[in-house]
């Protein structure tokens, strides 16, 4: 039964394309590109992109340089695990295109960069979080 | 949504978490004949891999819904806005289809939230049809039968 207290979502891999999956206790290092969303459930280590929606699950851990093309669902966490609760992870960076929704379990010690963030109470932001300005806004010069 | 249950995405067992429930999934998977996919049909193979490696649509809880923080890129009051049509979309929807409005597909709602949005909606459409009847009704005597 769902508690009524809590703010539930709804994951259709179907119909939010999220077309690829990396299986629990799995670690992939490397450069990648994923066409279509991913569920992330192992770790995930490199530089890339994904061309869709992300979901970090719970124990699942992304460490790198990524951009996704979606939005984000973090249930898990960003970044290496720190000894200290003050340290950053200055080697992992994320770009969120959409919307960034950090869970309650939800931890980041690398850089956020998202055009808008949801936290829930118990999200840890250890990282920095920085505001995407969106491309379109930015004043073009056109030589005469 | 009495026949709903929670359940554990395959992946996920043995590993417990509380602040996760998963319901039951809205398709159910039948015996290996009746997954017969067309192979030249790029959409249903798509579709049937997606189902058998990713999953099935689940419900994940995010966390209480008093407290969000929300980064707004426009003025929090827009942003706000922005919310509650948002919420009153997804409770239209839940009105059409229970089942898929029961959450927001790809964007976390308030279940206790969405359940009062969904009978202001009902109040609201109710009181609608009654002044648009009134109305018909007025309209019909004033043009028929008031001399």
């Amino acid at each position: 039964m769902l508690d009524k207290t809590q703010d539930t979502l709804v994951i259709d891999p179907v119909k939010m394309n999220i077309v690829n999956r990396i299986a629990a206790d799995t670690v992939l290092a490397g450069d990648f590109l994923f066409k279509g969303g991913l569920l992330l459930q192992g770790t995930l280590q490199g530089v890339g992109e994904i061309a869709g929606k992300l979901v970090v699950w719970h124990d699942a851990r992304l460490i790198g340089r990524f951009r996704v093309l979606g939005d984000l669902y973090l249930l898990g966490q960003l970044g290496e695990a720190t000894e200290t609760d003050d340290e950053v992870d200055d080697q992992t960076e994320i770009e969120v295109q959409g919307t960034a929704y950090v869970a309650s379990s939800g931890v980041s010690t690398g850089t956020l960069i998202a055009a808008k963030l949801r936290m829930y109470d118990g999200a840890v932001l250890q990282g920095p979080f920085r505001t995407l300005r969106n491309a379109q806004s930015l004043p073009v010069l056109h030589g005469g | 949504m009495g026949a709903r249950k929670a359940w554990a995405h395959p992946s996920s067992a043995g590993v417990g978490h509380a602040s996760t429930e998963l319901s039951l999934s809205l398709v159910r998977r039948g015996s290996i004949t009746d997954n017969f996919i067309n192979m030249q049909d790029r959409e249903s193979l798509d579709r049937y891999f997606t189902e058998q490696v990713v999953g099935e649509p689940f419900v994940i809880e995010m966390g209480p819904s008093v407290g969000v923080r929300r980064e707004p890129t426009r003025g929090l009051k827009l942003h706000l806005l922005e919310g509650q049509v948002e919420l009153l979309g997804h409770a239209a929807r839940g009105l059409v289809s229970p089942l898929q409005g029961d959450a927001g597909l790809g964007k976390p709602v308030s279940t206790l939230a969405l359940a009062k949005a969904r009978r202001r909606l009902l109040a609201g459409s109710l009181l609608a049809i009654l002044a648009l009847w009134s109305a018909l009704l007025w309209w019909i005597f004033q043009r028929f039968f008031a001399h």
